[in-house]
């Protein structure tokens, strides 16, 4: 018996088209980021309120298993929207973008947002080339989602903590919150807001028109 | 992955025989249900008679203070200087570490 060593992870399909992907949005000055979160913690309403309020020209792709029914919400803001609808995969592979992006002119845009499929684990380890990957957490999930899913928010160079609007009525440690994000990842940014209310996106936008990562 | 292995094996010349994966334990992956899907792969492709071993990495990474060790709880800070500043130097991936594969004795 021989023994080979390879030491291969298991992301080697996926990250030359990762870095493929990271040189065109490089080469046409478009800066892109990776929303994960749980189903229905608000990725899509961060994006409405963004897309409307973006300090540039963006655009957005959304990954759902099913229906193009959160792309729509965002072609109602008129920002284009492209749907992968990803038949069961949980997750947005590097090649899913790639194929989509064929289809946009990068060098007509500034940011490009990529709302991945509603997931807390697969997605933190697939790169797409993105320059960040942004977690989006909610107030009614409750307050021990980061040190439920650590291998998410030890990668998240920006921390949404939506829904703030209901801390009246949901038992949430903000600050400890915020103290987990920072654990995981110290030079962590968390925007704390209420995508439904329009409240808080100050700080965010202030972020997107310099973002220092 | 195991196209991977089956690559390197075909390019040696010779049968596969076991692969030796490593699952970090900040990788998001579950080596049990990696264990089941890589079988059942190897059963689908009549090679139920290679072996695949599965270890867990642990999570290492290097505190800004100098410390090199093993992190078992990403909430707890450095064990000698209490801080969160470090580089993850190990346990992020799942790794294809080697394969080994028939010689000309076997």
């Amino acid at each position: 018996m021989t023994r080979i060593k390879l030491n291969r992870t298991a992301q080697s399909r996926n990250q030359p088209v990762a870095e493929q992907n990271r040189t065109k949005f490089q080469d046409a000055g478009v800066f892109v980021m990776n929303l994960i979160g749980s189903p229905g913690c608000g990725k899509t309403t961060i994006l409405e309120y963004t897309a409307r309020h973006c300090p540039g020209q963006s655009a957005v792709i959304v990954g759902d298993v099913k229906t193009a029914l959160d792309a729509d919400r965002i072609l109602q803001c008129d920002i284009p929207a492209y749907p992968i609808e990803t038949g069961g995969s949980c997750h947005l592979s590097a090649q899913m973008i790639a194929d989509t992006i064929a289809r946009l002119d990068l060098d007509q845009l500034d940011y490009l947002f990529i709302e991945n499929v509603g997931n807390l684990v697969c997605p933190s380890t697939m790169d797409l080339g993105e320059n960040i990957k942004v977690g989006v957490l909610s107030v009614p999930e409750g307050d021990e989602k980061v040190r439920k899913y650590p291998a998410l928010f030890l990668r998240t160079e920006v921390v949404f903590i939506n829904k703030a609007d209901l801390l009246p009525y949901c038992p949430y440690d903000v600050e400890r919150v915020k103290e987990d994000c920072r654990k995981a990842r110290p030079d962590v940014k968390v925007f704390e807001v209420s995508a439904a209310q329009g409240t808080g996106f100050g700080p965010w936008m202030e972020f997107l028109r310099q973002p220092d990562v | 992955m195991l196209d991977i292995a089956l690559e390197a094996a075909k390019a040696h010349g010779h049968a596969l025989r076991a692969l030796n994966i490593k699952v970090g334990a900040l990788s998001s992956a579950s080596a049990e249900a990696l264990d089941f899907c890589m079988k059942m792969l190897l059963d689908e492709r009549s090679m139920g008679d290679v072996e695949v071993r599965i270890r867990e990495a642990p999570a290492r990474a290097r505190c800004e203070c100098g410390y090199e060790g093993e992190i078992k709880n990403l909430f707890e800070g450095c064990p000698r200087c209490g801080g969160f500043q470090r580089d993850i130097l190990d346990g992020q991936d799942v790794t294809l570490d080697t394969i080994e594969v028939a010689n000309d004795k076997d």
